[in-house]
């Protein structure tokens, strides 16, 4: 489960995101849409406690993630697996140690363990043959992919899903959208994924919510949202397009 | 009138902001260190480039640092025909004061800007975060196999330099004074004490410590993008230029 309640980000002076409250049940997949700028990547990582709150509070299941201290935030993000918009792969390894990367620093596998997961994951995402190149190497859409491998390689029960399919073409976009669907039903994780592809979108979140200048102004089921009385959002739907 | 002392206040809190976010970040780089968890092979490849690979920088500066520490006493010692102080003079100077001074800033130059533009670069494109995000400290995979390495490397390299110094040294003083190696060996054995090397060795190790911190502080507190990383980098050696002096007039004071 992942709660935000009344959560207010401000920063010089202007309110990045304005008493902000949802909440998505476990196994749910929650849809965060909105135009650019609206706050959907600030709300992920104040789910992952990278920043934190002015007011209000944030959970992840029982944890107040918004009140842990760093030392105790660490158990909580062993949790989650985060993919970031711009991909943030590790510049100084190759691929197969991005994907590996934290199952080595935890500690808690053994290198012939962590080798197979490494490789079941790198074969899910279509990426066997790149192990061993280095991340400027590759295209866009790989490094989604390896993002996306690295953030799951541990088979996290909470996904936070940053703009995954962002500059990517139609068949790379419905591939990753696959994946994150066959990854969600392996662990039946609790997901948040931001996206402006709705079509992808209607079929992988059970709900969404549309953030306007850090607002919420929506927050349903997806098969209530093309109907909304809410303009902003039934354009969305209707275009494709952010409003 | 007014404008200058405003200047002067707003440059005088900055500084203080500074100071403050620098003694913060050493606080915690301080704790991590106190239950330390080295990531082997993080460690060995800083140990490796802040050390083997600064060893020519580092042997080049020594050598001429030993030359111009006999230049400049070299005419008051033909002058006073002093050939068996030369190299006192030159152990004095050199060990205790001019070599881990020019290592110390060379360095700086070196391998303090480049930390200061690779963890800011990793700051700008979200690297950090994605450590965060996996339940890894940046302080303790980043920052403590960076603070140990220039630490020991920057010590070791000292005691290298000293080397190369020395020989630069006995070679200037040969071929410009004419003074014979053995002379200036025996007078440098004679004269120079363990303490003066320790002296040296010990200045080393904390700028070490300062070119360290100051680097990886601005590395990671950058803000922006490219634009972030050309101040941090040139934040990180403006500051660690001022905090090598500021510590070499506080160490020789100490141990005078």
């Amino acid at each position: 489960m992942i709660r935000l309640d009344s959560v207010t980000l401000v920063r010089d002076g202007i309110r990045l995101l304005d008493d902000v409250s949802f909440s998505v049940p476990t196994g749910q997949a929650l849809a965060l849409i909105g135009a650019g700028g609206s706050g959907k990547s600030l709300v992920l990582k104040l789910v992952c406690g990278l920043i934190r709150p002015d007011s209000g509070r944030v959970f992840v299941d029982e944890d107040e993630v918004s009140a842990l201290d760093e030392v105790r935030l660490m158990a909580v993000r062993r949790r989650i697996g985060m993919v970031f918009q711009n991909y943030a792969l590790f510049d100084f390894v190759d691929v197969g140690e991005n994907v590996a990367f934290p199952l080595r620093q935890w500690g808690d596998l053994s290198a012939a363990e962590i080798d197979a997961r490494v490789e079941r994951r790198l074969s899910q995402v279509n990426l066997t043959d790149a192990t061993r190149k280095l991340t400027s190497a590759l295209s866009g859409g790989m490094k989604k992919r390896v993002c996306l491998a690295r953030a799951t390689v541990h088979d996290p029960p909470i996904m936070l899903c940053d703009d995954p399919t962002a500059g990517l073409d139609p068949v790379t976009t419905n591939r990753i959208f696959a994946l994150l669907a066959q990854l969600r039903a392996e662990n039946t994780a609790t997901a948040i994924i931001v996206s402006h592809e709705v079509e992808a979108l209607r079929q992988a979140c059970d709900r969404v919510v549309l953030l306007e200048r850090g607002r919420v102004v929506f927050d349903g089921a997806m098969s209530d949202a093309a109907q909304s009385e809410y303009t902003g959002l039934r354009a969305f739907f209707e275009a494709g397009v952010a409003p | 009138m007014s404008d200058a002392v405003a200047r002067l206040g707003a440059g005088a809190i900055a500084l203080a902001e500074t100071v403050g976010a620098l003694a913060l970040f050493t606080t915690r780089v301080a704790r991590a260190a106190l239950r330390p968890r080295l990531d082997r092979f993080e460690t060995w490849r800083m140990l490796y480039r802040v050390g083997v690979e600064s060893l020519p920088i580092v042997a080049t500066t020594a050598i001429f640092a030993g030359a111009i520490a006999v230049v400049q006493t070299g005419a008051n010692v033909v002058k006073f025909r002093a050939y068996e102080v030369v190299g006192w003079a030159f152990g004095f100077s050199v060990f205790r004061e001019i070599g881990p001074l020019l290592v110390g800033l060379m360095f700086s130059g070196r391998v303090g800007a480049n930390n200061a533009a690779q963890l800011s670069t990793m700051q700008v494109t979200e690297q950090v975060d994605a450590l965060r995000a996996l339940a890894i400290d940046p302080i303790e995979y980043l920052v403590l196999p960076r603070v140990l390495s220039m630490v020991l490397m920057m010590t070791t390299l000292a005691v290298i330099g000293n080397a190369f110094a020395m020989v630069g040294g006995i070679a200037t003083s040969w071929a410009m004074l004419g003074v014979d190696p053995w002379v200036f060996w025996n007078s440098f054995t004679e004269y120079v004490t363990l303490t003066d090397f320790a002296n040296g060795v010990i200045k080393a190790a904390a700028f070490g410590l300062a070119i360290s911190l100051v680097s990886c502080h601005f590395g990671l507190a950058v803000r922006g993008g490219a634009l972030g990383v050309g101040r941090a980098v040139n934040s990180s050696v403006v500051a660690s230029a001022i905090s090598i002096f500021v510590l070499d007039y506080f160490i020789t004071w100490i141990l005078k």
